[in-house]
């Protein structure tokens, strides 16, 4: 088996919430203010539901989603389905992959980087790619204690500076706005689609579920905790701090003394977020490769080629990626929803006994 | 073998014409014509003197190979039948006597090869703690582990490699201790070895773990036999290697470098505070060179302002970029440190007066290097010190990622953290992650790695080890 029980646990609670905390925050005080938890809060509800639904699954199954769907419906529509999450997780990895720039702006250098600074994570990425999902669950074992230890210091770092009244008073946003920003974030709650692929690949245990959920509804109670502060920090200005990560500490005391300590603590976190970038470049690959029904050794195109094809994109889009965010936001979260939402229920009417 | 003496010694002379494989004739107290064949230097002289000449010059009876067998008396002592096995007996400093009339060969234990006495080992002192290292002899190696395990579990298994020096190579285990599957691949891979000669350890450990080179260590080193001994108990395999001190074990895990064998004479918690330090430490001297770069660079604000003030004062008017300033106080260390490994002691203190005063103050007067720079390098330098067992890896990565900060800056230094982190944990040494029991958590191994419990929690050998008997302390 290539994960454990407590690897997935870590990937849902430690790696899932990374890329809420970069544009998610500003975008959802843009649209309802203080309330800018409650489309999160929602969205968190929609995913752990998801998640609970693949996990029950794979207490009931020990295939892969693709024996799921071949044993259903045939190879050939198996095949067409998983080239099709190829394709999706490949276009779901645009919006945070392309964020990162906003983080990098902001916490990584002076002045705007080249965009061929990029190309560095690409190269790593597509290292990554060829390896077995094993490495996965490995690096998150080592990262994501780190990472989460630098969260807290830093979430500790900018308690002194907030002003928990800006909060109140409490749903004061039209629900209007707030079920639009709900399916306008859809696109940064992707992650419920990913353990879906990893069936098959990890071996059910007696506690893995709740554990797993615990996990998560930990991560996302952080993610709840992190918007408000970071509202609390930033009151009616938060919209326009784009990198809210990098942003929620700047103010802390010690800044002149000891320099910008939470810089530090975001290169430290900033190690399992680029890891779990890469997920979804590591997963089309995967989707495609059983796609084409091709052997390990041919891996290494899809990997070059997929990277390839988001860093040229990358190229066209990176002064437009505000934009871009919107555009993907409000026009393709029918596409999101189907994806990471609905067909991962759906596969409880796939046929889970062997023949 | 032939039963006539004259027909041995062409034959022996045939496979043997070199100069230093002497010969020896003499009768016995019967008449019988006797040939001892030897080679010189490496045999005791005095011992085969004592006994074997000696009692075979009072030898009354006839030409039998039992009753000469009794007549030697000799606790060493074997018969050979093939020409083969004489001419092997030789050259690993056994001398071989043939007897007129006696179709056999007599192998002699009398090897005695010129070594030196245990002491320690310059590369691992220790302020407490055994003193005893392994020298050059595996006889003498053998002895020192075999004095530390007084059990009938303790195996040794001789295996020769090397066509031309047929170097003996001992593998080591504790049996129901140590994972069978292990030691059957290290056998396996030490006896596929094909190479001409083994001048040392350290030609094995190219062959125990074969396919592609690593930058990071495959095999752990010791020249302890303390340190071995602790080892093989937790379960692995070591290998001694006739002709070097340094001794190999198998699984090798990153987490051994960071213990030191006084964190165990030491109480836990200091213990756990000196393997906070030397893993802190460490990465500060790969990374700090790397950061001072990428923060002048691209992110100055992560320096605190008065420091910032106080470098660019020491940086204004130097001639180099911060990067290249920095490689080349680093590529100034390094020379240093290769030559004085390699030059005379008595060149030692004007290497350092050279070093210190020339090459460091006086580049800072001359405003070719500022004064943060040589700070930094200089604590950098002793820092990777404090893990000198990786320093071969810790010193090449120290200057790609002096490399990659001054291109990309900090984003780079994360990202090739990162590439190294996936590297290292998909890397398995005879089914071990190297960087277990971090990646993947092992909780049980958890107790003796950067925290260290005191012994009598340490109840279960290492679990990523995979030994074959996980316990190491009996509930009281």
């Amino acid at each position: 088996m290539q994960l454990n029980t407590r690897q997935l646990s870590l990937i849902a609670g430690g790696l899932f919430p990374l890329t809420k905390l970069i544009l998610l925050p500003s975008t959802l005080a843009h649209y309802t203010g203080r309330d800018l938890y409650l489309p999160a809060l929602f969205l968190f509800l929609l995913e752990g539901g998801v998640l609970l639904s693949v996990l029950l699954l794979s207490s009931k199954t020990d295939k892969t989603f693709f024996e799921l769907l071949s044993d259903t419906f045939g190879r050939v529509t198996a095949r067409i389905v998983f080239g099709m999450f190829g394709v999706y997780f490949l276009f779901s990895a645009l919006l945070p992959v392309y964020e990162q720039t906003l983080l990098l702006r902001s916490a990584f250098y002076d002045t705007i980087p080249s965009p061929l600074f990029f190309a560095v994570f690409y190269i790593v990425c597509i290292y990554f790619c060829l390896k077995p999902l094993r490495t996965f669950g490995r690096c998150a074992d080592l990262l994501v204690p780190i990472s989460s230890v630098a969260l807290l210091l830093l979430f500790a770092l900018s308690v002194s500076n907030a002003d928990f009244s800006a909060l109140f008073p409490l749903f004061q946003t039209p629900a209007k706005d707030v079920a639009f920003t709900t399916l306008r974030s859809m696109p940064r709650f992707l992650d419920c689609a990913f353990p879906l692929f990893f069936l098959g690949h990890f071996k059910y245990e007696k506690g893995t579920t709740w554990k797993v959920m615990l996990s998560f509804l930990v991560g996302a109670l952080f993610v709840l905790l992190f918007l408000g502060t970071f509202y609390a920090v930033y009151g009616v200005i938060a919209p326009g701090k784009a990198s809210a990560i990098s942003k929620i500490g700047r103010y802390f005391p010690g800044v002149d003394l000891i320099g910008r300590i939470d810089l530090l603590l975001i290169y430290l976190m900033s190690g399992s977020y680029f890891l779990y970038l890469m997920l979804p470049f590591w997963l089309s690959v995967q989707c495609l490769k059983t796609c084409f029904q091709t052997k390990d050794e041919y891996d290494v195109f899809y990997a070059v080629g997929i990277n390839l094809f988001v860093f040229i994109l990358y190229f066209f889009l990176h002064y437009t990626i505000v934009h871009f965010e919107k555009f993907v936001s409000v026009y393709f979260f029918p596409v999101f929803f189907l994806f990471s939402y609905l067909i991962p229920v759906l596969a409880w009417t796939l046929r889970r006994k062997h023949a | 073998m032939k039963t006539s003496l004259a027909e041995n010694r062409t034959a022996m002379k045939k496979e043997l014409p070199s100069e230093d494989i002497l010969s020896f004739r003499f009768h016995t107290g019967s008449g019988i014509e006797c040939e001892l064949f030897y080679a010189d230097g490496i045999v005791d002289k005095e011992l085969m003197g004592t006994l074997v000449i000696n009692p075979l010059l009072r030898y009354r009876g006839d030409a039998e190979e039992k009753a000469l067998f009794e007549a030697l008396a000799f606790p060493e002592l074997k018969c050979v039948k093939s020409e083969q096995e004489a001419v092997s007996a030789i050259l690993e400093g056994n001398p071989v006597l043939f007897a007129d009339g006696v179709s056999s060969g007599f192998v002699l234990g009398t090897k005695k090869v010129p070594q030196r006495a245990v002491t320690e080992p310059q590369t691992e002192l220790v302020v407490k703690g055994p003193r005893a290292g392994f020298i050059e002899e595996l006889k003498t190696n053998m002895g020192q582990v075999r004095l530390r395990f007084k059990t009938p579990n303790l195996r040794f298994e001789t295996l020769q490699i090397g066509k031309q020096s047929k170097t003996s190579v001992a593998v080591c285990y504790l049996s129901g201790i140590a994972s069978k599957k292990v030691v059957q691949e290290v056998k396996k891979r030490i006896s596929a070895a094909e190479i001409d000669a083994v001048p040392d350890s350290s030609y094995v450990s190219r062959f125990l773990c074969p396919g592609r080179p690593s930058l990071f260590k495959q095999v752990n080193t010791t020249e302890k036999p303390d340190i071995f001994c602790a080892r093989i108990a937790e379960g692995r395999v070591g290998i001694l290697v006739d002709g070097s001190p340094v001794a190999l074990t198998v699984p090798y895990l990153i987490v051994e470098e960071f213990q030191s064998p006084e964190d165990y004479f030491v109480n836990p918690y200091r213990a756990t505070f000196l393997r906070l330090l030397r893993i802190g430490v460490l990465l500060l001297a790969i990374f700090l060179p790397a950061l001072y770069v990428a923060a002048q660079l691209f992110k100055m604000q992560l320096i605190p302002l008065s420091l910032l003030l106080t470098i660019a004062s020491s940086i204004q008017g130097l001639p180099l970029s911060p990067s290249l300033e920095v490689f080349v106080t680093l590529m100034v260390l390094e020379i240093l440190n290769e030559a004085s490994i390699r030059m005379p002691k008595y060149v030692g203190l004007a290497l350092s007066v050279v070093g210190a005063l020339v090459l460091g103050e006086t580049a800072v007067n001359a405003g070719i290097l500022s004064t943060p720079a040589v700070i930094l390098i200089a604590f950098s330098g002793i820092g990777l010190y404090t893990v000198p067992e990786l320093i071969e890896t810790t010193s090449l990565l120290r200057l790609i990622t002096l490399f990659v900060a001054g291109s990309v800056g900090i984003y780079g230094i994360v990202l090739f953290a990162l590439f190294l982190v996936i590297y290292l944990v998909g890397e398995e040494r005879y089914g071990s992650p190297i960087l277990a029991p971090f990646a993947p958590i092992v909780g049980n191994d958890l107790k003796d790695s950067l925290v260290k419990f005191s012994m009598k929690q340490l109840k279960e050998r290492p679990r990523a080890i995979g030994s074959a008997n996980r316990t190491r302390l009996k509930e009281e």
